[in-house]
Protein backbone atom coordinates (compact mmCIF):
# COMPACT_ATOMS: atom_id res chain seq x y z
CA UNK A 1 0.00 0.00 0.00
CA UNK A 2 1.15 3.60 -0.97
CA UNK A 3 2.58 5.53 2.32
CA UNK A 4 2.86 8.76 1.07
CA UNK A 5 0.65 11.46 1.27
CA UNK A 6 -1.80 9.51 3.15
CA UNK A 7 -3.58 12.07 4.72
CA UNK A 8 -3.84 13.88 1.83
CA UNK A 9 -6.44 11.43 0.98
CA UNK A 10 -8.69 13.49 3.77
CA UNK A 11 -11.25 16.01 1.94
CA UNK A 12 -10.78 19.40 3.20
CA UNK A 13 -13.94 19.04 5.53
CA UNK A 14 -12.75 16.20 7.60
CA UNK A 15 -9.35 18.38 8.29
CA UNK A 16 -11.19 21.18 9.23
CA UNK A 17 -13.49 18.66 11.93
CA UNK A 18 -9.97 17.01 12.90
CA UNK A 19 -9.03 20.84 13.70
CA UNK A 20 -12.40 21.30 15.51
CA UNK A 21 -11.08 19.35 17.82
CA UNK A 22 -8.23 21.25 18.67
CA UNK A 23 -9.00 24.29 21.34
CA UNK A 24 -4.94 25.72 21.72
CA UNK A 25 -4.35 28.08 19.20
CA UNK A 26 -0.91 27.45 19.22
CA UNK A 27 -1.64 24.33 17.90
CA UNK A 28 -3.85 25.81 15.19
CA UNK A 29 -0.95 27.81 14.39
CA UNK A 30 1.63 25.28 13.91
CA UNK A 31 -1.12 23.29 11.92
CA UNK A 32 -1.97 25.79 9.42
CA UNK A 33 1.98 25.83 9.02
CA UNK A 34 2.00 22.46 7.99
CA UNK A 35 0.43 22.98 4.16
CA UNK A 36 -1.89 24.89 2.00
CA UNK A 37 -4.45 22.55 2.02
CA UNK A 38 -4.09 22.50 5.98
CA UNK A 39 -4.03 25.95 6.07
CA UNK A 40 -7.46 25.84 4.50
CA UNK A 41 -8.40 23.51 7.25
CA UNK A 42 -7.72 25.49 9.79
CA UNK A 43 -9.19 28.56 8.13
CA UNK A 44 -12.56 26.18 7.70
CA UNK A 45 -12.48 24.74 11.30
CA UNK A 46 -12.39 29.01 12.50
CA UNK A 47 -15.41 29.58 10.63
CA UNK A 48 -17.52 27.22 12.38
CA UNK A 49 -16.65 27.84 16.17
CA UNK A 50 -19.18 30.02 17.85
CA UNK A 51 -16.85 30.70 20.99
CA UNK A 52 -13.75 32.05 21.21
CA UNK A 53 -11.59 33.57 24.00
CA UNK A 54 -8.49 34.75 24.36
CA UNK A 55 -8.70 35.18 27.94
CA UNK A 56 -4.87 35.44 29.17
CA UNK A 57 -3.54 34.64 25.91
CA UNK A 58 -0.07 37.09 24.65
CA UNK A 59 -1.48 37.10 21.55
CA UNK A 60 -0.40 39.81 19.29
CA UNK A 61 -3.30 42.24 17.25
CA UNK A 62 -2.66 41.38 13.52
CA UNK A 63 -3.28 37.28 14.63
CA UNK A 64 -5.87 37.93 17.15
CA UNK A 65 -7.87 40.25 14.24
CA UNK A 66 -7.00 37.42 11.58
CA UNK A 67 -8.88 35.03 13.69
CA UNK A 68 -11.49 36.74 14.46
CA UNK A 69 -12.44 37.72 11.14
CA UNK A 70 -11.75 33.91 9.97
CA UNK A 71 -14.49 32.83 13.02
CA UNK A 72 -17.66 34.52 11.73
CA UNK A 73 -19.78 32.21 13.34
CA UNK A 74 -18.58 33.69 16.14
CA UNK A 75 -21.11 34.83 18.76
CA UNK A 76 -19.05 35.12 22.38
CA UNK A 77 -16.14 36.88 21.56
CA UNK A 78 -13.96 36.94 25.21
CA UNK A 79 -11.04 39.16 25.34
CA UNK A 80 -10.81 39.41 29.11
CA UNK A 81 -7.09 40.37 30.18
CA UNK A 82 -5.95 39.95 26.86
CA UNK A 83 -2.10 41.38 26.65
CA UNK A 84 -0.83 42.38 23.53
CA UNK A 85 3.09 42.89 23.08
CA UNK A 86 3.45 43.87 19.48
CA UNK A 87 1.76 46.95 18.01
CA UNK A 88 0.26 47.53 14.09
CA UNK A 89 -2.01 49.79 13.27
CA UNK A 90 -3.18 48.23 10.18
CA UNK A 91 -6.02 45.28 11.82
CA UNK A 92 -9.30 45.73 12.05
CA UNK A 93 -11.93 44.13 13.78
CA UNK A 94 -14.71 45.45 11.81
CA UNK A 95 -15.20 42.17 9.56
CA UNK A 96 -17.18 40.90 12.21
CA UNK A 97 -21.01 40.17 12.32
CA UNK A 98 -22.22 38.18 14.84
CA UNK A 99 -21.12 38.88 18.13
CA UNK A 100 -23.62 38.15 21.19
CA UNK A 101 -22.43 38.61 24.10
CA UNK A 102 -18.90 41.17 24.38
CA UNK A 103 -16.93 41.43 27.13
CA UNK A 104 -14.10 44.51 26.97
CA UNK A 105 -13.45 44.84 30.83
CA UNK A 106 -9.38 45.04 30.94
CA UNK A 107 -9.54 44.50 27.36
CA UNK A 108 -9.30 47.89 26.34
CA UNK A 109 -6.15 47.79 24.77
CA UNK A 110 -6.97 45.50 22.25
CA UNK A 111 -10.20 47.73 21.21
CA UNK A 112 -7.61 50.99 21.49
CA UNK A 113 -5.22 49.68 18.58
CA UNK A 114 -7.68 47.95 16.68
CA UNK A 115 -8.89 50.91 16.01
CA UNK A 116 -6.07 53.03 15.55
CA UNK A 117 -6.51 55.58 18.09
CA UNK A 118 -4.80 56.31 21.56
CA UNK A 119 -6.48 58.78 24.06
CA UNK A 120 -4.41 61.46 25.05
CA UNK A 121 -6.54 64.27 27.19
CA UNK A 122 -9.73 63.08 25.49
CA UNK A 123 -7.93 63.68 22.60
CA UNK A 124 -7.60 61.26 19.85
CA UNK A 125 -4.29 60.68 18.12
CA UNK A 126 -3.06 58.03 15.46
CA UNK A 127 -0.10 55.58 16.66
CA UNK A 128 2.65 56.82 13.88
CA UNK A 129 6.03 55.94 16.00
CA UNK A 130 7.04 52.92 17.77
CA UNK A 131 8.06 55.23 20.79
CA UNK A 132 4.33 55.97 21.36
CA UNK A 133 3.57 52.38 21.42
CA UNK A 134 6.27 51.50 23.85
CA UNK A 135 5.07 54.20 26.46
CA UNK A 136 0.89 52.36 25.66
CA UNK A 137 2.87 49.26 26.85
CA UNK A 138 4.54 50.48 30.23
CA UNK A 139 1.04 52.03 31.02
CA UNK A 140 -0.66 48.71 30.72
CA UNK A 141 -4.20 47.87 30.41
CA UNK A 142 -5.78 50.06 33.05
CA UNK A 143 -3.68 52.78 32.32
CA UNK A 144 -4.80 52.80 28.69
CA UNK A 145 -8.87 52.81 28.87
CA UNK A 146 -11.43 52.49 26.70
CA UNK A 147 -13.00 55.97 25.83
CA UNK A 148 -16.06 57.88 24.15
CA UNK A 149 -14.02 57.69 21.06
CA UNK A 150 -13.51 54.06 20.52
CA UNK A 151 -17.08 53.25 22.30
CA UNK A 152 -18.28 54.96 19.03
CA UNK A 153 -16.28 53.26 17.15
CA UNK A 154 -17.57 49.66 18.61
CA UNK A 155 -20.87 51.70 18.11
CA UNK A 156 -20.27 51.63 14.19
CA UNK A 157 -19.19 47.88 13.63
CA UNK A 158 -21.69 45.65 12.24
CA UNK A 159 -21.59 43.00 15.32
CA UNK A 160 -23.23 45.92 17.46
CA UNK A 161 -26.71 45.09 16.42
CA UNK A 162 -26.42 41.42 17.35
CA UNK A 163 -24.97 41.92 21.18
CA UNK A 164 -27.00 41.08 23.17
CA UNK A 165 -24.89 41.79 26.31
CA UNK A 166 -22.51 44.48 27.32
CA UNK A 167 -20.14 44.90 29.84
CA UNK A 168 -18.21 48.82 30.36
CA UNK A 169 -17.38 47.45 34.08
CA UNK A 170 -14.91 49.91 35.31
CA UNK A 171 -14.22 51.71 31.94
CA UNK A 172 -13.71 54.76 33.41
CA UNK A 173 -12.97 56.31 30.47
CA UNK A 174 -16.07 56.67 29.58
CA UNK A 175 -18.93 59.14 30.28
CA UNK A 176 -22.35 60.01 28.64
CA UNK A 177 -21.36 60.98 25.37
CA UNK A 178 -20.34 57.45 24.65
CA UNK A 179 -22.91 55.31 26.43
CA UNK A 180 -25.61 57.73 24.40
CA UNK A 181 -23.91 57.05 20.87
CA UNK A 182 -23.97 53.81 21.69
CA UNK A 183 -27.72 52.75 22.71
CA UNK A 184 -28.95 55.25 19.97
CA UNK A 185 -26.64 53.67 17.17
CA UNK A 186 -27.45 50.32 18.64
CA UNK A 187 -30.92 51.19 18.38
CA UNK A 188 -31.26 52.70 14.60
CA UNK A 189 -29.14 49.26 13.33
CA UNK A 190 -31.87 47.15 15.16
CA UNK A 191 -34.50 49.00 13.45
CA UNK A 192 -32.78 49.05 9.99
CA UNK A 193 -32.02 45.40 10.57
CA UNK A 194 -35.84 44.98 11.35
CA UNK A 195 -36.70 47.26 8.80
CA UNK A 196 -34.70 45.47 6.12
CA UNK A 197 -36.11 41.88 7.43
CA UNK A 198 -32.05 41.10 6.99
CA UNK A 199 -31.94 39.29 10.56
CA UNK A 200 -34.03 38.33 13.48
CA UNK A 201 -32.85 42.20 15.24
CA UNK A 202 -31.52 41.18 18.53
CA UNK A 203 -32.28 43.66 21.19
CA UNK A 204 -29.75 44.66 24.35
CA UNK A 205 -30.69 42.36 27.30
CA UNK A 206 -27.75 42.72 29.51
CA UNK A 207 -25.50 45.71 29.97
CA UNK A 208 -22.68 46.41 32.96
CA UNK A 209 -21.79 49.97 33.10
CA UNK A 210 -20.58 50.04 37.17
CA UNK A 211 -18.00 51.73 37.96
CA UNK A 212 -18.60 54.20 35.20
CA UNK A 213 -19.07 58.44 35.54
CA UNK A 214 -22.28 58.41 33.74
CA UNK A 215 -25.22 60.32 35.11
CA UNK A 216 -29.27 60.33 34.26
CA UNK A 217 -28.56 61.15 30.70
CA UNK A 218 -27.02 57.58 30.18
CA UNK A 219 -29.87 56.11 32.15
CA UNK A 220 -32.64 58.38 29.84
CA UNK A 221 -30.78 57.04 26.80
CA UNK A 222 -30.50 53.45 27.94
CA UNK A 223 -34.32 53.79 28.92
CA UNK A 224 -35.37 55.45 25.24
CA UNK A 225 -33.39 53.19 23.33
CA UNK A 226 -33.15 49.34 25.26
CA UNK A 227 -36.91 48.49 25.32
CA UNK A 228 -35.97 44.48 25.53
CA UNK A 229 -32.97 45.70 28.58
CA UNK A 230 -33.57 42.55 31.56
CA UNK A 231 -30.91 43.13 33.49
CA UNK A 232 -28.72 46.67 34.37
CA UNK A 233 -25.62 47.02 36.63
CA UNK A 234 -25.08 50.05 37.75
CA UNK A 235 -22.67 49.43 40.86
CA UNK A 236 -21.21 52.30 41.93
CA UNK A 237 -22.51 54.89 39.36
CA UNK A 238 -22.01 57.64 41.98
CA UNK A 239 -23.81 60.39 39.63
CA UNK A 240 -26.59 58.63 38.66
CA UNK A 241 -29.89 60.19 40.59
CA UNK A 242 -33.19 59.11 41.28
CA UNK A 243 -34.65 60.90 38.06
CA UNK A 244 -32.74 58.47 36.10
CA UNK A 245 -33.94 55.20 37.82
CA UNK A 246 -37.40 56.11 37.51
CA UNK A 247 -37.68 56.80 34.04
CA UNK A 248 -35.43 53.45 33.44
CA UNK A 249 -37.66 51.57 35.29
CA UNK A 250 -40.70 53.64 33.78
CA UNK A 251 -39.56 53.21 30.37
CA UNK A 252 -38.62 49.29 30.50
CA UNK A 253 -40.78 47.01 31.48
CA UNK A 254 -39.15 43.96 30.98
CA UNK A 255 -36.51 45.04 33.23
CA UNK A 256 -35.49 42.25 35.95
CA UNK A 257 -32.93 43.70 38.79
CA UNK A 258 -30.83 46.19 39.04
CA UNK A 259 -27.61 46.18 40.92
CA UNK A 260 -27.38 49.76 42.92
CA UNK A 261 -24.36 48.72 45.35
CA UNK A 262 -22.85 51.55 46.74
CA UNK A 263 -24.98 54.28 44.23
CA UNK A 264 -25.55 57.48 46.17
CA UNK A 265 -29.73 57.86 46.55
CA UNK A 266 -31.46 57.57 49.16
CA UNK A 267 -33.16 54.32 50.26
CA UNK A 268 -36.81 55.59 49.98
CA UNK A 269 -35.68 56.16 46.34
CA UNK A 270 -35.19 52.34 45.86
CA UNK A 271 -38.87 52.08 47.66
CA UNK A 272 -40.48 54.30 44.71
CA UNK A 273 -38.94 52.40 41.82
CA UNK A 274 -40.32 49.12 43.74
CA UNK A 275 -43.72 50.99 43.83
CA UNK A 276 -43.48 51.31 39.97
CA UNK A 277 -42.67 47.94 39.21
CA UNK A 278 -43.37 45.36 42.24
CA UNK A 279 -41.03 42.43 40.70
CA UNK A 280 -37.82 44.04 39.82
CA UNK A 281 -34.38 42.94 41.92
CA UNK A 282 -32.59 45.55 43.35
CA UNK A 283 -29.06 43.58 44.34
CA UNK A 284 -28.22 43.50 46.58
CA UNK A 285 -31.00 45.61 48.42
CA UNK A 286 -33.79 43.81 48.12
CA UNK A 287 -32.67 41.03 50.19
CA UNK A 288 -30.40 42.78 52.28
CA UNK A 289 -33.14 45.31 53.90
CA UNK A 290 -36.11 43.05 52.95
CA UNK A 291 -37.53 45.98 51.28
CA UNK A 292 -39.47 43.44 48.65
CA UNK A 293 -41.67 41.69 51.34
CA UNK A 294 -41.80 44.95 53.61
CA UNK A 295 -42.83 47.34 50.86
CA UNK A 296 -46.44 46.28 49.70
CA UNK A 297 -48.05 45.47 53.02
CA UNK A 298 -46.72 49.13 54.53
CA UNK B 1 -30.51 -9.18 8.13
CA UNK B 2 -28.85 -6.95 5.85
CA UNK B 3 -26.02 -7.54 3.19
CA UNK B 4 -23.51 -5.53 2.60
CA UNK B 5 -21.01 -5.62 -0.13
CA UNK B 6 -17.72 -4.75 -0.12
CA UNK B 7 -15.68 -2.32 -3.39
CA UNK B 8 -13.66 -6.48 -3.86
CA UNK B 9 -16.53 -8.29 -3.78
CA UNK B 10 -16.51 -9.36 -0.21
CA UNK B 11 -20.15 -10.52 1.35
CA UNK B 12 -20.95 -9.31 4.64
CA UNK B 13 -24.60 -10.32 6.34
CA UNK B 14 -24.95 -7.75 9.58
CA UNK B 15 -27.96 -7.89 11.76
CA UNK B 16 -30.10 -4.41 11.13
CA UNK B 17 -29.45 -2.84 14.22
CA UNK B 18 -25.65 -3.32 13.21
CA UNK B 19 -26.41 -2.14 9.95
CA UNK B 20 -28.02 0.82 11.45
CA UNK B 21 -25.29 2.52 12.86
CA UNK B 22 -24.62 3.79 9.54
CA UNK B 23 -27.49 6.29 8.64
CA UNK B 24 -27.22 6.11 5.38
CA UNK B 25 -27.56 2.63 5.13
CA UNK B 26 -30.92 3.29 7.08
CA UNK B 27 -32.07 5.53 4.61
CA UNK B 28 -31.15 3.26 1.69
CA UNK B 29 -32.94 0.27 3.20
CA UNK B 30 -36.14 2.02 3.45
CA UNK B 31 -36.47 1.89 -0.29
CA UNK B 32 -34.82 -0.56 -1.91
CA UNK B 33 -33.66 -4.32 -1.21
CA UNK B 34 -31.48 -5.63 1.67
CA UNK B 35 -28.24 -6.32 -0.42
CA UNK B 36 -25.96 -2.77 -0.54
CA UNK B 37 -22.89 -2.72 -2.47
CA UNK B 38 -20.55 -0.57 -0.83
CA UNK B 39 -18.32 -0.20 -3.94
CA UNK B 40 -15.53 2.46 -2.42
CA UNK B 41 -15.13 0.78 0.89
CA UNK B 42 -13.01 -2.47 1.12
CA UNK B 43 -13.74 -5.42 2.59
CA UNK B 44 -10.36 -4.84 5.40
CA UNK B 45 -12.16 -1.24 6.31
CA UNK B 46 -15.68 -2.95 6.24
CA UNK B 47 -14.90 -5.44 8.50
CA UNK B 48 -13.74 -3.14 11.06
CA UNK B 49 -16.59 -0.60 9.99
CA UNK B 50 -19.17 -3.50 10.87
CA UNK B 51 -16.94 -4.38 14.35
CA UNK B 52 -17.24 -1.16 15.29
CA UNK B 53 -21.33 -0.73 14.52
CA UNK B 54 -21.57 -4.10 16.04
CA UNK B 55 -19.89 -3.04 19.46
CA UNK B 56 -21.97 0.08 19.81
CA UNK B 57 -25.13 -1.47 18.44
CA UNK B 58 -25.04 -3.93 21.41
CA UNK B 59 -24.43 -1.43 24.09
CA UNK B 60 -27.10 0.86 22.47
CA UNK B 61 -29.66 -2.15 22.85
CA UNK B 62 -28.66 -3.15 25.92
CA UNK B 63 -27.95 0.13 27.81
CA UNK B 64 -26.50 0.50 31.50
CA UNK B 65 -27.73 3.81 32.68
CA UNK B 66 -30.89 5.89 32.54
CA UNK B 67 -28.61 7.99 30.20
CA UNK B 68 -27.36 5.51 28.04
CA UNK B 69 -30.99 4.11 27.37
CA UNK B 70 -32.08 8.03 26.40
CA UNK B 71 -29.63 7.99 23.73
CA UNK B 72 -30.46 4.65 21.81
CA UNK B 73 -34.09 6.37 22.06
CA UNK B 74 -32.66 9.21 20.08
CA UNK B 75 -30.78 7.30 17.91
CA UNK B 76 -33.40 5.10 16.45
CA UNK B 77 -35.31 8.38 15.26
CA UNK B 78 -32.87 11.11 15.02
CA UNK B 79 -28.96 11.76 15.04
CA UNK B 80 -29.00 14.04 18.12
CA UNK B 81 -27.26 11.36 19.82
CA UNK B 82 -24.65 10.46 17.76
CA UNK B 83 -22.86 13.55 18.21
CA UNK B 84 -22.68 13.72 21.63
CA UNK B 85 -19.09 12.13 23.19
CA UNK B 86 -19.45 8.10 24.14
CA UNK B 87 -20.81 8.76 28.03
CA UNK B 88 -20.57 4.68 28.93
CA UNK B 89 -16.93 4.21 30.46
CA UNK B 90 -16.95 0.78 29.45
CA UNK B 91 -17.50 1.55 25.63
CA UNK B 92 -15.32 4.52 26.17
CA UNK B 93 -12.07 1.68 26.92
CA UNK B 94 -13.30 -0.29 23.76
CA UNK B 95 -13.28 2.71 21.12
CA UNK B 96 -9.76 3.70 22.71
CA UNK B 97 -8.42 0.09 21.74
CA UNK B 98 -10.57 0.24 18.55
CA UNK B 99 -8.74 3.46 17.22
CA UNK B 100 -5.03 2.26 18.55
CA UNK B 101 -4.15 1.84 14.83
CA UNK B 102 -1.46 3.49 12.20
CA UNK B 103 -2.71 6.76 10.58
CA UNK B 104 -3.20 5.02 7.21
CA UNK B 105 -5.79 2.44 8.70
CA UNK B 106 -7.46 5.34 10.37
CA UNK B 107 -7.89 7.16 7.29
CA UNK B 108 -9.24 4.50 5.96
CA UNK B 109 -12.12 4.11 8.33
CA UNK B 110 -12.93 7.54 8.84
CA UNK B 111 -13.62 8.00 5.00
CA UNK B 112 -15.49 5.17 4.90
CA UNK B 113 -17.36 5.88 7.88
CA UNK B 114 -17.81 9.80 6.47
CA UNK B 115 -19.12 7.58 3.36
CA UNK B 116 -21.62 6.03 5.55
CA UNK B 117 -22.81 8.89 7.77
CA UNK B 118 -21.72 7.11 10.93
CA UNK B 119 -20.81 10.21 12.96
CA UNK B 120 -19.49 8.65 16.05
CA UNK B 121 -17.14 7.07 14.84
CA UNK B 122 -16.14 10.30 12.25
CA UNK B 123 -15.71 12.06 15.57
CA UNK B 124 -13.75 9.20 17.47
CA UNK B 125 -11.38 8.90 14.63
CA UNK B 126 -10.49 12.57 13.77
CA UNK B 127 -10.63 12.96 17.71
CA UNK B 128 -7.47 10.58 17.59
CA UNK B 129 -5.97 12.35 14.92
CA UNK B 130 -6.04 15.77 16.57
CA UNK B 131 -4.33 14.20 19.27
CA UNK B 132 -1.72 12.97 17.28
CA UNK B 133 -1.27 16.92 16.45
CA UNK B 134 -1.90 18.45 19.55
CA UNK B 135 1.65 19.54 20.84
CA UNK B 136 3.82 19.19 17.95
CA UNK B 137 5.75 21.46 15.75
CA UNK B 138 4.98 22.02 11.96
CA UNK B 139 7.86 19.90 10.85
CA UNK B 140 6.86 17.31 13.08
CA UNK B 141 3.53 16.69 11.54
CA UNK B 142 4.71 16.99 8.11
CA UNK B 143 7.23 14.14 9.06
CA UNK B 144 4.24 12.02 10.75
CA UNK B 145 1.70 12.27 8.09
CA UNK B 146 4.03 12.53 5.75
CA UNK B 147 3.08 15.77 4.06
CA UNK B 148 4.56 17.93 1.69
CA UNK B 149 5.57 20.86 2.56
CA UNK B 150 4.21 22.95 -0.55
CA UNK B 151 5.05 26.54 1.03
CA UNK B 152 7.84 28.69 -0.85
CA UNK B 153 10.32 29.81 1.64
CA UNK B 154 9.29 33.51 1.31
CA UNK B 155 5.40 31.97 2.24
CA UNK B 156 7.09 30.22 5.00
CA UNK B 157 8.67 33.25 6.46
CA UNK B 158 5.63 35.33 5.79
CA UNK B 159 4.03 32.31 8.03
CA UNK B 160 6.59 32.56 11.08
CA UNK B 161 6.29 36.28 11.33
CA UNK B 162 2.43 36.22 11.08
CA UNK B 163 2.15 33.54 13.48
CA UNK B 164 5.31 34.61 15.75
CA UNK B 165 3.69 34.80 18.96
CA UNK B 166 2.55 31.23 18.92
CA UNK B 167 6.12 29.80 18.63
CA UNK B 168 7.64 31.68 21.68
CA UNK B 169 7.04 30.52 25.12
CA UNK B 170 4.31 31.90 27.31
Amino acid sequence: METELEIERLPVDLLAHIFSFILSFKDLAQASRVCWKWRRGVKESLSRKERLSFAGWKVDDESAARVVRAAYNIKELDMYLLLFFFFSPSCSLFLIFSYEILVLENADFFVLKLINLKLINNEVEEIRSSDEVEEIKSRSCWGCQITDEGLYKISLTKCVGNLLSISMWGMAGITDRGVIQLVVLYYAYCNMALAMSVTQANSLQHLNIGGTFITDESLYAIANNCPQIKTIILWSCRHVTENGLKKLVDKCCKLKSINVWDMKVPVDCFLRLLAINPTLELKPLTQHLGVGRIWPAS
Amino acid sequence: MIKLVSGDGAEFEVEEEVAFQSKIIKDIVADADDVIPLPTVSSKVLIQVIEYCRKHAAVNSFPLSPSSSAAAAASSSSSISYSKPVSDPALRAWDNEFVKLNNSSLFDIVIAANYLDIEELVDLVLETVADRIKGKQAQEIRRQFNIENDFTPEEEEALRRENSWAFQNN
